[in-house]
């Protein structure tokens, strides 16, 4: 019995040694949706770094947090807008990687296009100055519209200019306007200017407020929101989108989203970005069918200011133990066979300049479309952002808000004071977290 | 020492280990972040607190004073109690229908039960699909039948009634008990009163109805405990388009913006770690007066053969 545990024992040994040694591979772990990282790209990059295991998790940003508290998340994450690394960088969740991407061989620093890719370097207070945190996997023009050139016929509608904005009052809401259709019950067959479910909004509004020399909040610290009549008058401008059922509301739901209801001819204009074109070439006919515009301008003799919505990117959590192994994922991601692929479908803006060329150009729709981005490129302005919340936090306050206001329940006053009072209070706490 | 001191201390040993899993694994996962849930309740804890400090009931006497939270409560007790008085009502009504000797009961029994095996999630996308305003089946039956004008954004314009939906397709537990309570009261009763003349509806109201009660309170009960802590029906039936990460960003209607559902937007959307505890807490304490109040109030209607010692 003493000599069967003894053997039992060795055994056990042997197998833990063993395993040890089997184990030399060091595992990476990304946070990101599978559409941004394919298996078999997973499976490319393991065949050829032997001693990396890399481990695609499902993005899930909650989860992500619940692991950072307990200071174990993913090495690599997949940020969904730039503007939030001021958000993560405050709370000391991001790490540093300035000295890991001067040293790099694949990601040259200077073909780095600031354009897009601003806002992963952040001093603490402003974007595209200090420490770099990541880069965008892509960037785009989120405000250029798309249009339905067939539902513009339809209405007897010129087709919009590919060089000169429209503007959003007048023009962009009175095309809206005309081009929401109604059945003979009131209800919205097609919306004529589906904006993206009031996520984006926040941006825009920047945008606008950019432009005319406003800023959306009250105070240099950007933690209470701007009273100022005109101000408030730019939340309106999509609010009254909302209510006049030019856009989808809880009268009128969209049960998808603005590119499926655009894709599904439900929406004559909507406002996505380069990257939509791409999706968009799954419909037949779509390079006749679909037209393409700049980021409009406020009003007529308004200075062009666009944004990017911060980029979507991949960035490293600030505790890593493998800091090494995760940049040469993070570089390959890049820079490297993947970041080619990627360039080479018309998804983004590549964030490397050397990469635009790559871009397809092969009719008149993608050469449209990625001239337009380019030219609205020359117009970014950075995003006003709060490092006290994420842009959700806007979202979040709009929506819970927004349905009374379409209900009829409150006014358009009563609904911007309510948006406002749930952002207030949101930024108040957020400072306390940070301890301001 | 004895062999049966012995072998007593071993059967004690062997107890205890047996039972270790269970009591390592409910201190560990669960009296533990219940305990660390309640601390953090007193604290000004968010997600990633700098100057973390004790602020004692702060958090608790913010939650009495902000109406948005009251009217959650009151939502969700509204939410609660139909849901319990719907489930109660379709599950003893099926139990009665398939307590008759009916051709395939079994089969009946089976189909009635089934959904209430459907996982809630699966459930409720059904729903959502199912009450959809362009596409829904519910709509495009109503329109055949000419009921309704033009189709209803259900989920919109009736937030509350679409998710009590679930309730009364979902009753199969109600009725399994029913069944089981209905086949304890003795069959000589039923004969008994019906050679005294009593039609069904006497036999329903002074037989059943009596010896069901302390299955009706147990269901009432239990019911509401469960009802009071709905969670992922708003988030999914929410009128929202549900796109990934969008799930929990979009807070559903105010109408359906429960309690829970309330509390986990607090932690996770706004990382406000304490005060949206402080909330769960909160509900922990309202569903414990409701239940006591609810069996306290109970004694006075259910009908029991045993005698109280007084």
């Amino acid at each position: 019995m003493k000599h069967l545990r003894n053997v039992l024992l060795v055994a056990l040994l042997l197998l833990v040694a063993f395993s040890a040694v089997a184990q030399k591979k060091t595992t990476v772990r990304f946070l990101i949706v599978e559409a941004d990282l394919p298996k078999d790209f997973v499976d490319k990059f393991m065949a050829a770094n032997p001693d990396i295991n890399l481990v695609r998790e499902e993005e899930d940003w909650t989860k992500w947090m619940a692991d950072a508290i307990a200071g174990n998340a993913a090495d690599l994450q997949r940020m969904g807008s730039g503007t939030d690394i001021a958000y993560y960088v405050a709370r000391g969740l991001l790490y540093d990687m300035s000295r890991l991407m001067q040293g790099s061989k694949l990601v040259k620093m200077g073909d780095i296009d600031m354009l897009g890719s601003s806002t992963y370097q952040y001093d603490g207070k402003n974007f595209g100055k200090g420490k770099w945190y990541g880069l965008p996997k892509d960037y785009n023009n989120i405000g250029c519209l798309t249009y339905n050139k067939d539902m513009f016929k339809a209405a007897g509608i010129a087709p919009l200019s590919e060089t000169v904005p429209i503007t959003y009052y007048d023009e962009l809401y009175n095309l809206g306007k005309k081009l929401t259709k109604k059945d003979s019950a009131g209800k919205v067959q097609v919306w004529g200017f589906e904006y993206h479910s009031g996520a984006w909004t926040p941006f825009m509004v920047s945008d606008m407020a950019t432009a005319q020399s406003l800023s959306i909040y009250a105070d240099a610290t950007r933690s209470s929101m701007n009273n100022d009549p005109k101000v408030r008058d730019l939340w309106k401008y999509w609010a009254r989108l909302t209510v006049e059922d030019i856009s989808s509301n809880v009268r009128n739901p969209n049960t998808g989203w603005a590119g499926s209801a655009f894709q599904s001819d439900r929406a004559a204009i909507t406002q996505l970005g380069y990257w939509f074109g791409a999706q968009l070439q799954t419909n037949p006919g779509y390079d006749t069918k679909y037209g393409w515009a700049p980021t409009p301008i406020v009003r007529k003799g308004s200075p062009r200011v666009t944004n990017t919505l911060g980029a979507t990117g991949i960035t490293m959590y600030a505790k890593t133990k493998v800091a090494k192994e995760a940049f040469r994922v993070w570089e390959w991601y890049m820079a490297g066979d993947y970041g080619l692929e990627r360039a080479k479908t018309g998804w983004g803006i590549p964030p490397l300049k050397s990469l635009h060329k790559l871009l397809p150009e092969d009719n008149a729709y993608n050469k449209s479309r990625k001239a337009i981005a380019l030219d609205d490129g020359k117009y970014y302005k950075p995003w006003q952002f709060s490092p006290y919340v994420t842009w959700t936090q806007y979202l979040a306050s709009w929506t819970s808000n927004v349905d009374d206001l379409v209900k009829g329940s409150i006014n358009m006053d009563q609904f911007i004071d309510k948006f406002y009072a749930g952002l207030n209070d949101t930024l108040k706490t957020a400072r306390e977290e940070v301890g301001d | 020492m004895p062999r049966r001191k012995r072998r007593e201390g071993e059967q004690r040993t062997s107890f205890y280990l047996f039972l270790a899993p269970w009591i390592i694994g409910f201190l560990l996962f669960q009296l533990l972040p219940i305990g660390w849930g309640f601390w953090t309740s007193l604290t000004n804890r968010m997600a990633f607190s700098v100057n973390l400090r004790f602020v004692g009931l702060a958090n608790y006497l913010k939650l009495v004073q902000d109406p948005e939270i009251l009217y959650a409560f009151q939502t969700t007790f509204l939410y609660a109690l139909l849901h319990t008085c719907l489930a109660i009502v379709t599950g003893l009504f099926g139990a009665l229908l398939l307590e008759r000797e009916v051709p395939a009961r079994g089969v009946f029994r089976t189909i009635l039960y089934f959904p209430y095996m459907i996982p809630v999630i699966a459930v409720g996308w059904i729903f959502r699909i199912f009450l959809d305003r362009d596409t829904g089946f519910f709509n495009v039956v109503l329109l055949k039948l000419h009921l309704i004008p033009s189709a209803v954004a259900w989920l919109a314009d009736f937030p509350l009634g679409s998710i009590v939906s679930l309730a009364i397709w979902q009753s199969g537990w109600s009725l399994i008990i029913f069944l089981g309570g209905l086949s304890t009261i003795p069959t000589e009763l039923y004969e008994v009163s019906t050679i005294d003349g009593a039609n069904y509806f006497r036999r329903f109201r002074h037989i059943a109805l009596p010896l069901l009660s302390p299955f009706i309170l147990f269901q009432f009960v239990s019911s509401m405990i469960y009802a009071m802590q709905t969670f992922i029906q708003s988030f999914i039936l929410n009128p929202r388009p549900l796109r990934g990460e969008m799930l929990f960003v979009s807070p559903p209607p105010r109408e359906t913006f429960f309690v829970m559902a309330k509390g986990f937007f607090e932690v996770t959307g706004k990382n406000r770690f304490a005060y949206g505890l402080s909330l769960l807490w909160m509900l922990f304490l309202v569903v414990l007066l409701i239940t006591i109040i609810f069996i306290r109030l109970g004694g006075f209607v259910v009908y029991t053969e045993v005698e109280e010692k007084r």
